[in-house]
């Protein structure tokens, strides 16, 4: 009898036996998941990189987690209690938690996670953990966050205590050491359903299932395998060719008809809570994009739905606010621009853009950000051709991410570019885009665009803990942006990952998805 | 000290500069380019004590002729850096991934040599066939063609179509080895199509070399003679004209080095080898400075010394040259 088949009678007749613990237990099974590059680091205390939290996250934990309605469920505290004023939360953690080297997990690993290590050495730490004073650790099952004011990232534990903004590394292997250049930073030990098994570096990272793990029966797989594919044809051909089982980043849209066709495999789209719009920005700082009359006449000039559907092929939704439509901070009444050409010349005409001897009103640069993906190049073609109906001539000039950081977030040095970027499920994390910076950043408002009641607004969303008000702010945030238009969403992105379908269980949301853990992942 | 052995040491001496000075320019041309190593590594981040921290660390806060001169200090002790995403020691992180490059620099090398020189003898030999004709033709294509684009069409002919090869990768992740002969197999499946990929472009250059001086080597008066003393026709061509060919082809070869690794970088990214490219690839897109600097030395040494030995071998093998 094959492996496969003993496999299968094993676990007929085991969940004869046993019912639902066999259940739990089957599956199995190897997922592989491709990976278009290498983690830096597999310490996910000390980095925000997509694909090392990505990675790491299977091996470390975080306190609380997300089901997929966006309710905070249990992680490595199995309860919390916020105190009436909100400035104390109580944690009791799991009981009998081990380390992978054994060592048992207490309260002091949190207290040394979030005071020495997140809350400095994290990219976000130091805004996100801003209010958190200390960690008081009555005995070594309970953990006590004292803030020192009102956060929105306290407003849900959540937002403040999930596996990517505050992972629990372990004390007895971090302390006294520089964390960055500490070897257990590349061969992590966590608490978590995955093992680190081994790294080969620019080939492929193993974890193995930690049969230990606190949640009974889980996880249900016995191994991941990372496999580095730089190549995005590679890395599509090597999941066609059934030698990889999950592709989650960089699938080119136009993969998708010819491979969604096939029986095993799975296009999964993720829900609203991908919360990815891509669209453009304006320097407003310099004419003609000072003048809002201009930014609204572009934003009448664009065919969003064409560039759904040519960019995309369909697979995306066209996008009204800066907040995808799914949120629970989507405001539907939104002001919209419809595809209208003539109020589009009419608008440009009333700020004194009038079309030249060869039709062309005004010339611009369009910076694009190539590390925004495939579609940004797409998308500023067509933006090119729409925008020349109206008598803009766009001129393109791609640049790769390094170069587009700089050029764009540092040095302000762009007329239209690129707006590529996540709102996270609560709009606290990218409503930064919007505000008034302080100093020159990436990812943060580069437009020049400054409005001090957009600035009151977000600013009393950032510390509002009452959710409607919270909504009643950003309802307004989003009424004055869309009308004041430093920044015109085009689409929302679907994000669609390619799933082999003898796996089940394998993708979830984003922002979940990032940190998940791959509990329920099994092979059918 | 003997004539021979001064030209050499001379030789070294002259290099010396010129690697400096090539070392020098690859860090101001780097350093000078758009993007910033920390804005990459921790972009999303809100706090700038973070981000001067990370830079200070670096030494991305002194300027430039600072940095430079911190550098060359660096490198004259033999230390090539820490990487700024890895935080490891770079020379480590290259010697790690050497052996990989190496190993497909190599077998192409070998084919390239092998296959150029032997298609280039048959062409000669058989000058003005329609056989010369198509290998000519074919030479022309291969030396024109990028090499990523020869990479692709392997890949969907052998790895997708045919299935006959693993697509990417230096070996199978998780593959259990039934033995010694197993193991070397799944490294020589992985091997081929890479490998075959970057040897194009030399190939080519060898076959259209080895043809010409082939043909030239035949019309001369010795090999008139040796077919007059009746040495075997195999023997002229294999033996009496090949011998003069092949010095010619040895300096081609030491010469191509740096392209022949060039190729090599851009390769292993399409097939995923775990080498020196795909550490070079992660660290342009990432500002990654000191690997790319590593890599940048290591390539300009290799370089410089093939040609140092190229020299010097002609020395050795052609007095005039020596005395020159």
């Amino acid at each position: 009898m094959s492996d496969a088949g003993r496999r299968i009678l094993t676990l007929i007749v085991g969940s004869l036996l046993f019912g639902s613990i066999a259940m739990a237990q089957g599956g199995g099974g190897t997922l592989r998941i491709g990976l278009n590059s290498e983690p830096i680091t597999l310490n996910p205390a000390i980095t925000n990189n997509q694909i090392d939290v990505f990675v790491s996250a299977k091996v470390y934990e975080g306190l609380i987690y997300v089901d997929e309605d966006m309710n905070p469920v249990p992680g490595l505290a199995r309860s919390w209690e916020v105190s009436d004023d909100g400035l104390t939360i109580t944690l009791q953690l799991q009981q009998g938690v081990r380390w992978h080297d054994g060592v048992p997990f207490t309260s002091a690993d949190v207290k040394f996670s979030l005071e020495d290590v997140v809350k400095t050495k994290h990219p976000l730490g130091p805004s996100q953990l801003a209010v958190l004073e200390s960690v008081e650790t009555p005995d070594d099952e309970t953990a006590i966050l004292h803030l020192s004011g009102p956060s929105i990232f306290f407003a849900s534990p959540y937002l403040a205590l999930n596996a990517s903004t505050a992972p629990i590394i372990p004390k007895h292997l971090f302390e006294g050491t520089d964390i960055a250049t500490n070897p257990v930073s590349s061969n992590p030990v966590g608490t978590g359903p995955f093992r680190f098994e081994e790294w080969v570096r620019g080939s492929h990272i193993v974890l193995v299932r930690n049969d230990d793990y606190w949640a009974a029966g889980l996880p249900l797989l016995d191994q991941v395998v990372y496999l580095v594919i730089p190549d995005a044809s590679t890395r599509l051909l090597a999941f066609e060719n059934g030698e990889i089982d999950y592709l989650p980043f960089g699938v080119p849209y136009s993969a998708l008809g010819r491979l969604g066709a096939r029986p095993d495999v799975d296009v999964i789209r993720f829900r609203d809570t991908r919360y990815q719009i891509h669209g453009l920005y304006f320097n407003v700082r310099n004419e003609p994009f000072s003048n809002p009359l201009v930014r609204q006449a572009i934003a009448h000039a664009i065919d969003k739905q064409a560039i759904v559907d040519n960019v995309t092929f369909g697979y995306d939704r066209v996008a009204n606010s800066i907040q995808q439509s799914g949120s629970v901070f989507y405001n539907p009444g939104v002001p919209t621009y419809d595809l209208d050409l003539t109020t589009a010349a009419a608008l440009l005409d009333q700020a004194g853009l009038t079309p030249g001897a060869n039709g062309i009103r005004f010339e611009t640069v369009f910076t694009v950000d190539l590390g925004a993906g495939e579609t940004a190049l797409k998308t500023a073609e067509l933006l090119r051709d729409q925008l020349a109906k109206v008598g803009i001539a766009l001129k393109i000039v791609p640049l790769e991410r390094a170069t587009f950081l700089q050029t764009v977030y540092q040095n302000y040095d762009f007329e239209v570019a690129t707006f590529y970027g996540t709102m996270g499920p609560d709009p606290s994390v990218g409503s930064k885009w919007f505000v008034t910076p302080s100093a020159p950043a990436s990812f943060v408002n580069p437009t020049g665009y400054s409005n001090p009641k957009i600035d009151d607004l977000l600013g009393e969303f950032a510390v509002q803990t009452d959710q409607n008000r919270r909504r009643e702010l950003f309802n307004e945030a989003q009424d004055i942006l869309l009308t004041d238009l430093p920044y015109i969403p085009i689409r929302e992105d679907s994000w669609p990952v390619l799933v082999s379908s003898r796996f089940t269980g394998v993708a979830t949301d984003m922002f979940a998805g990032k940190a998940d853990r791959l509990l329920n992942a099994a092979r059918r | 000290m003997s004539n021979l052995w001064l030209f050499a040491v001379g030789r070294v001496a002259r290099a010396f500069p010129l690697v400096v000075l090539l070392l020098g320019f690859n860090f101001v041309m780097i350093h000078t380019a758009p993007g910033d190593p920390v804005a990459m590594l921790i972009g999303d981040a809100e706090a700038p004590e973070l981000i001067e921290t990370v830079r200070r660390d670096f030494g991305l806060d002194k300027s430039m002729p600072e940095q430079l001169i911190a550098y060359g200090s660096n490198i004259i002790r033999g230390n090539m850096g820490i990487s700024y995403r890895y935080r490891l020691p770079v020379g480590g992180l290259i010697t790690e991934r050497l052996p990989a490059t190496l190993l497909l620099m190599g077998s192409a090398f070998l084919i390239s040599m092998l296959v150029g020189t032997i298609l280039g003898v048959v062409a000669a030999v058989r000058r003005g066939t329609w056989l010369d004709s198509g290998l000519s033709v074919l030479a022309l294509l291969g030396a024109s063609v990028p090499v990523f684009w020869v990479g692709m069409l392997l890949l969907l002919a052998f790895a997708v179509n045919l299935r006959w090869l693993p697509l990417y990768g230096v070996s199978t992740v998780g593959f259990r080895a039934d033995g010694i002969w197993d193991l070397v197999s799944d490294r020589v499946r992985h091997l081929i199509l890479p490998s075959v990929t970057i040897s194009v472009g030399q190939l080519a250059l060898i076959f259209r070399v080895t043809r010409n001086r082939m043909i030239e080597e035949l019309s001369k008066d010795y090999i008139t003679q040796a077919r007059a003393k009746g040495v075997p026709i195999t023997r002229v061509w294999g033996v009496h004209a090949l011998r003069n060919v092949a010095l010619t082809l040895v300096t081609i070869a030491g010469l191509r080095i740096g392209v022949l690794f060039s190729g090599a970088l851009l390769t292993e990214v399409v097939f995923a080898w775990p080498g020196i490219g795909q550490l070079m690839y992660g660290a342009m897109v990432g500002r990654d400075y000191p690997i790319v600097m590593g890599v940048f030395a290591m390539v300009v040494a290799v370089t410089v010394l093939a040609n140092v030995v190229t020299d010097i071998s002609y020395g050795f093998l052609d007095p005039r040259v020596r005395y020159g």
